[in-house]
């Protein structure tokens, strides 16, 4: 297989992945809000922040796309392809498992905000447990950047 | 800093008690300590009551109508109209919700007598209603029988059948359905006078929110003080056959001067010591400096401090500054952070002015970090060839690094520098509640860490000979190692305080490797909000092609867009992020409990 092709491979898992992490998580949460909205509509502003929370993981797929995006060309060696592939293994597959974890998190933070338990700070810094994983998977996907 | 209290204990004559209570609310400065009641569902329920009249108030101030001048007025009875006129109005719309649907119903039969099909009726004329999808209607019913088609609508067709006597004719594949009740005139009818009622309640909701807003107000704090009063009496003692009232309450050290004159004024009887807050659940009051009170709305994310325990926000609110401007680094957004929260302070109610003067400090932490990682609105300043930045870079490059690899380690370095107060605060903490000898196992790892910072960097300069270092890290592990193995616990067997020491060296080799590791989001958000702006301005230029003004246009869209979208996404892992280091890494390693409860006087509304 031509060297590129697999470095494609990977950029493909690195969106994909990451990218459905995000809809499945903030879908999570926009849904719950819905469903909150019913019980308590003056905290529409911490809905909103709460289910746009998992929405990262997408965008630093994206971004793990962007910074490799300089080494997809023909002449790309099987090391530089190799290196995209595992960046996208690593970024899609955490991104999309702490979006849609870290989207649980928030809707039932908004489900206890809804019936009127005061919990937005808590659910806050609850949330981004998970999003650092994807944080992490993030810096790795920059620092193979720099490596390669 | 949490400022001292004192409790109080005062001994009251009962005839004098509800002067007293009117005092002690008029100075405002007693937080009244709750004793375990079997009423409280009584205050609760009153409580209640007043929560409905301020969502009564919230209902009348969300129509935005302009308050005239308003005279004193039964905040009471209009209370009571408001609530009366609400279910109405609900009633009302439920009727006309139900008149709607039937209307719906009865639109495809038009307008009809109601009374004529029954006077047929009599005479032995049955009408009888029907309706049929389009597609299994049968033309040759028209022909066999009396049959009359009435309306059409969404593929169905309504017809009625007539029939004399007792003759009864089977159609196949038409429903026959209930005549209606009421014709299609009448209905229209109801529906425009629930309409109009409906409009003419929503008038008298108008009416009230511009002309009772205030009496609705007293009403809910006068409802407000009863319920503290109620809460007050309730918490008193009663003692020799209920002459004598015992009152106890937390009052602040700074704020005690006031409430003293007045009790030696009227001579009343007193007790007052200092709190034991090992048995006693002491009110928390903070006081810090200008700086520092606007991070105290951080800190209340988690939780007040306990009376015995310090006060983390002077200590965690620098570090919060600078990983919000780490995280969001973007001198650009920093600007406009900064702007928007001078600018908004001006305008906005006076609890929120100190949270806009946060904002203000937190954009000129992201200038700063913005300008150290070259970045503004997203474009790279290290890639440019402005004179300071292309300088500094060929300067890195001589070392071979970069920017990137510098920020990677600042961050490391902050965590660090943040996890090693967090340890010194920990064994001010354990002195203070516990007394100093509790304190030397977290001696022992400061001095180790310490140390050994201080031995890496002596032997990276080579500022000692190799054995000398060696010599040097022997005592060190030698001293580190008896506060941590045999001198944690002063109590304790020595056996036990070296397993202690054993599972404690565990946990903290592992943790600390954790905690130093979680600190790489402060660099990898950086770099994640500068590169989407970075995105953002190339799809701005790729995107907007090269029609004269409509390019500019295009651009300006794309940019203002992306720029929100990036600036909103990255604000809040900045804001959040940080928080959680704070709590997560900063807390644990100081050993803060937390779990205060606020200080909240017993006041009279003004």
């Amino acid at each position: 297989m031509e060297p590129i092709i697999i470095a494609y491979i990977g950029v493909g898992l690195m969106v994909g992945l990451a990218g459905i992490g995000s809809a499945f998580g903030t879908s999570m949460g926009g849904s719950a809000s819905v469903g909150a909205m019913k019980k308590n509509d003056e905290a529409f502003g911490v809905y909103l922040v709460l289910s746009a929370l998992p929405g990262t993981q997408g965008l630093y797929g994206f971004m793990g796309y962007f910074i490799l995006a300089g080494f997809l060309v023909p002449e790309i060696t099987m090391t530089q392809a190799g290196a995209i592939l595992g960046a996208g293994i690593a970024l899609g597959l955490v991104g999309l498992m702490s979006g849609i974890r870290q989207g649980q998190v928030c809707a039932n933070g908004i489900a206890a905000i809804g019936s009127g338990h005061n919990i937005f700070g808590n659910t806050l810094i609850l949330a981004v447990f998970p999003e650092l994983y994807a944080i992490v998977a993030f810096a790795a996907t920059f620092l193979i950047s720099q490596a390669i | 800093m949490i400022l001292p209290m004192y409790k109080y204990s005062f001994l009251i004559y009962h005839g004098d008690y509800d002067k007293f209570i009117d005092d002690i609310g008029e100075i405002g400065v007693l937080d009244v300590i709750e004793k375990k009641d079997e009423d409280s569902e009584k205050i609760s329920e009153k409580y209640d009551h007043v929560k409905q009249v301020n969502n009564t108030l919230k209902f009348l101030l969300k129509r935005n109508v302009k308050q005239k001048k308003q005279d004193s007025k039964n905040g009471k009875e209009i209370y009571e109209k408001i609530v009366e006129l609400r279910n109405e109005q609900e009633e009302k719309l439920q009727q006309l919700n139900s008149l709607q649907k039937e209307i719906s119903l009865v639109r495809p039969w038009g307008d009809f007598s109601v009374n004529d099909i029954e006077k047929l009726k009599e005479q032995g004329v049955n009408i009888r209603f029907f309706v049929c999808s389009s597609k299994k209607y049968d033309e040759e019913w028209e022909k066999q029988y009396p049959v009359r088609v009435i309306g059409k609508q969404t593929g169905n067709i309504y017809f009625v059948l007539i029939e004399k006597g007792e003759e009864t004719i089977e159609l196949d594949g038409a429903e026959e359905v209930k005549s209606p009740e009421r014709p299609l005139s009448e209905l229209e009818h109801y529906e425009k006078k629930l309409e109009e009622d409906i409009r003419n309640i929503e008038k008298e909701f108008d009416n009230h929110a511009a002309n009772s807003i205030k009496a609705l107000e007293k009403y809910r704090d006068e409802l407000w003080m009863d319920c503290e009063y109620e809460k007050v009496i309730k918490n008193t003692d009663k003692e020799a056959d209920e002459k004598i009232m015992i009152l106890e309450g937390w009052v602040p050290e700074k704020k005690s001067k006031e409430l003293e004159k007045y009790l030696e004024n009227n001579k009343i009887l007193f007790l007052k010591s200092k709190p034991d807050p090992e048995k006693e659940k002491v009110p928390i009051l903070l006081k810090n400096n200008k700086f520092t009170k606007k991070f105290e709305v951080l800190g209340n994310f988690y939780s007040l401090p306990k009376y015995n325990e310090l006060d983390l926000t002077p200590f965690f609110a620098p570090f919060y500054m600078l990983f919000f401007g780490f995280c969001l680094g973007d001198a650009g957004y920093g600007i406009l952070l900064g702007i928007a929260g001078l600018f908004l302070r001006g305008r906005v109610k006076e609890e929120l002015k100190n949270i806009m003067m946060l904002v203000f400090y937190l954009g000129l932490s992201t200038i700063v970090f913005g300008i150290i990682s070259g970045t503004f609105f997203g474009v790279n300043l290290y890639e440019t060839n402005l004179g300071v930045y292309a300088s500094l870079k060929g300067y890195m490059k001589a070392y071979d690094t970069d920017i990137n690899q510098q920020l990677f380690n600042l961050s490391l370095v902050l965590g660090g520098i943040q996890i090693v107060l967090g340890l010194f605060l920990k064994a001010i903490n354990e002195s203070i509640q516990m007394g100093w000898k509790y304190s030397l196992s977290t001696v022992g790892w400061l001095v180790l860490i310490i140390g050994g910072g201080a031995l890496y960097v002596f032997s990276y300069f080579s500022l000692f000979s190799l054995e000398v270092i060696n010599i040097m890290l022997y005592i060190l592990l030698g001293v580190s190692g008896l506060f941590i193995f045999l001198l944690n616990h002063p109590k304790r067997n020595i056996f036990v305080n070296f397993g202690a020491g054993i599972w404690n060296t565990y946990n903290m080799a592992t943790g600390l490797l954790g905690d130093l590791l979680s600190y790489i989001r402060l660099f990898a958000l950086g770099i994640s909000s500068a590169i989407l702006g970075y995105v953002f301005n190339t799809i701005a230029v790729s995107m907007s092609g090269n029609i004269p003004v409509l390019s500019v246009i295009i651009m300006v869209v794309i940019l203002v867009i992306g720029h929100s979208i990036n600036l909103f996404m990255s604000g809040i892992g900045s804001f959040v992020h940080p928080l959680r280091l704070t709590f997560v890494e900063f807390y644990k390693n100081s050993g803060f409990a937390g779990g205060g409860k606020q200080y909240s006087p017993f006041r009279k509304i003004k």
